[in-house]
């Protein structure tokens, strides 16, 4: 018993220091599809109710855990699924909270906004942008969307065209399954440049891509 | 000389890295363990987990026979270590009167509530080297003891049991009801600063003072504290109260509310009484107080006497110099921001450090400008030995019979 909770306890040490890297790896070159570790050590992810699906269906479990290796007391976080953000006390925030301590908090001060899907509905408009003084202290936010993929191949697909820094040239990116508002709200968050949201994309078989607010983005 | 790289350098770099280690073990002796480190090298260790803020005896240790005993190195690898830890929970305050203690003295009464108890201290040795240590082995390591615990176990029989062992009132609690000491203020931030979390700025709160200076580096404190008692200020201090010992650690369990007692730390603690010297004259007429001592505190990890006193000295004369709204008039340990930025032995460390990385490119532009400057002077002195030349000769040619029609170019010129 002892054993298996220290061996939970070393993977996720573990899991943290390369994902964090990998997270790091993303910003410094965004659009670069980084392909995150499955975290075996978490157990079952919470359920959250899916509009979309019409049922309560799991959090994607590889952007749920990477957001947890951001988390401590010291943070804050905001969770919402279908527009909407989640209150204290749902499955998904007991989750993060028991197992980092983080508190939930109003869109406008949380750290941390993670989207349980690939629609904020216009909540990342609420998200801290920082302040000229202190950039750093914007949010970044975490969106699950359906798939990841550095070439078009869906007509349904979401293209990305990203420059900026850490990019040589031009990056294609295609999305499936991030709402198609979402693109002009980030465009519009990143407008006051160096204010901004961070965001990171995950997509359910644990591919990230990082769009910092230095990218710029076009479709 | 144009642009320089400052790539490569890479194979030398590594071979830098083998070198080192081939210094630390050239010497062919058996590997020091870190466990003797923690056991035998108490006050380094101590030093390590002081300023790198992080309360862990067994990394201190590993950090020191990683850095051959380098303090600074020792500590910046304790911080940096600590930068990746999640926080899981905040300590509950604890005071000082809850402290375990080994050794606690005062200097301003000899019969403070409680007594004196000195405790493991070098005080009263005398500065010789002591040779035995030299053939020190495993027998007589033994030998001692066995014999100081037989001796221990008959002291303690024949002392007072009724008291619980190890707690003490504080001393400046008494000064306080004698009316000497002024009352504590209470804090006018409902939570502390955290200067981990939020970079110091000026003026800065009490709690991010002793916060920076807790993890200062103590030749810093030292030296700054010293600076103000032997002549660049006005503070004289006397020690109220030096304790040194164990520190109940407690937080609320995170689902019941309820506080728990995690463990403890070894600490010291240093409070230091000064009167407090009123300088502007605005202050002098202000308010009809009744005058009073002001109280210094400071705090370490472990056992750091130096440090928390000196820590202390400036925490009362920083305290002193806001409170008369005089900064640094009474010398630059008066002066908060001063202070506060250059005790961190870390970052003061990192930056004389930095100057060993290449600066070619720096380097450059400062010849460039230094070429400038020595072509304008040398222009500049070239003129002036030409319009020097042009004197003497005027001058020279002055008493010679002048043509007529040469006065007008002389004049011109």
């Amino acid at each position: 018993m002892q054993t298996a909770w220290l061996q939970a306890q070393q993977a996720q040490i573990r899991y943290s220091a390369a994902t964090f890297r990998q997270l790091l790896d993303s910003l410094a070159r965004p659009g670069k599809i980084n392909q995150l570790e499955y975290p075996d050590f978490l157990g079952e992810p919470p359920l959250y109710y899916s509009g979309t699906a019409g049922q309560e269906i799991t959090v994607n479990r590889y952007a749920l855990s990477a957001l947890l290796t951001l988390l401590d007391r010291e943070v804050s976080v905001g969770v919402a699924a279908n527009g909407q953000w989640l209150m204290q006390g749902d499955p998904v925030v007991r989750w993060l909270a028991l197992r980092s301590g983080v508190p939930l908090a109003g869109p406008n001060e949380a750290a941390f906004a993670f989207f349980c899907d690939g629609t904020s509905g216009g909540l990342l408009a609420q998200l801290s942008l920082g302040t000229l003084l202190e950039p750093e202290a914007s949010a970044t936010a975490i969106y699950c969307v359906e798939r990841l993929a550095s070439e078009t191949a869906h007509p349904e697909g979401l293209v990305l065209k990203l420059s900026g820094p850490g990019i040589l040239g031009v990056k294609t990116i295609e999305v499936l399954g991030l709402g198609s508002l979402e693109l002009e709200l980030i465009q519009a968050s990143r407008k006051g440049y160096p204010l901004g949201v961070d965001i990171y994309l995950v997509d359910a078989a644990g591919q990230c891509i990082g769009l910092p607010r230095t990218t710029r983005i076009s479709n | 000389m144009g642009y320089v790289a400052t790539k490569g350098g890479t194979q030398a770099i590594l071979n830098a890295e083998l070198l080192l280690e081939y210094f630390r073990l050239k010497g062919g002796s058996s590997p020091i363990q870190t466990v003797q480190i923690q056991d035998q090298m108490r006050l380094a260790v101590d030093r390590a987990m002081s300023e790198g803020s992080l309360y862990a005896p067994e990394l201190a240790a590993l950090a020191l026979k990683q850095s051959e005993g380098d303090a600074l190195e020792a500590s910046f690898l304790l911080r940096a270590y600590r930068s990746t830890l999640p926080r899981l929970a905040y300590s509950l305050p604890s005071a000082g009167a809850d402290m375990r203690v080994l050794r606690r003295i005062s200097a301003t009464f000899k019969d403070i509530p409680g007594g004196q108890l000195l405790g493991p201290t070098r005080d009263y040795q005398l500065k010789l080297l002591n040779k035995l240590l030299v053939d020190e082995s495993d027998q007589t390591v033994r030998e001692y003891l066995a014999q100081f615990e037989a001796q221990a176990l008959k002291q303690i029989s024949v002392t007072d049991t009724k008291r619980p062992t190890g707690y003490y009132p504080k001393v400046a609690d008494s000064m306080r009801e004698q009316g000497i000491l002024a009352p504590l203020q209470a804090e006018k931030e409902a939570e502390p600063y955290d200067i981990t979390r939020k970079a110091i700025s000026f003026p800065a709160p009490r709690s991010a003072r002793l916060q920076t200076m807790a993890r200062g580096d103590v030749g810093s404190l030292l030296a700054l504290a010293y600076s103000s008692v032997r002549g660049y200020g006005d503070a004289h201090p006397t020690l109220g109260e030096l304790r040194v010992g164990y520190l109940p650690v407690q937080v609320a369990h995170p689902l019941t509310g309820e506080l728990v007692e995690i463990g403890e730390i070894m600490a010291t603690e240093s409070e230091m009484v000064s009167r407090v010297t009123v300088f502007s004259e605005e202050a002098e007429g202000k308010g009809d107080e009744v005058p009073k001592f002001g109280l210094g505190y400071g705090f370490s990890f472990g056992h750091s006497e130096v440090k928390a006193i000196s820590m202390s000295i400036l925490d009362r004369v920083i305290s002193a110099a806001k409170e008369n709204g005089v900064h640094g008039q009474s010398g630059p340990a008066a002066n908060e921001e001063f202070v506060l930025q250059h005790i961190d032995g870390i970052e003061a460390s990192g930056f004389t450090a930095h100057f060993k990385l290449p600066h070619y490119v720096t380097f450059q532009a400062d010849i460039k400008v230094l070429e400038r400057s020595q072509a304008h002077e040398a222009l500049r002195q070239s003129q002036a030995a030409d319009r020097r030349d042009a004197l003497t000769t005027s001058h020279k040619l002055g008493p010679l019979p002048i043509a007529p029609g040469q006065l007008d170019d002389d004049e011109e010129e």
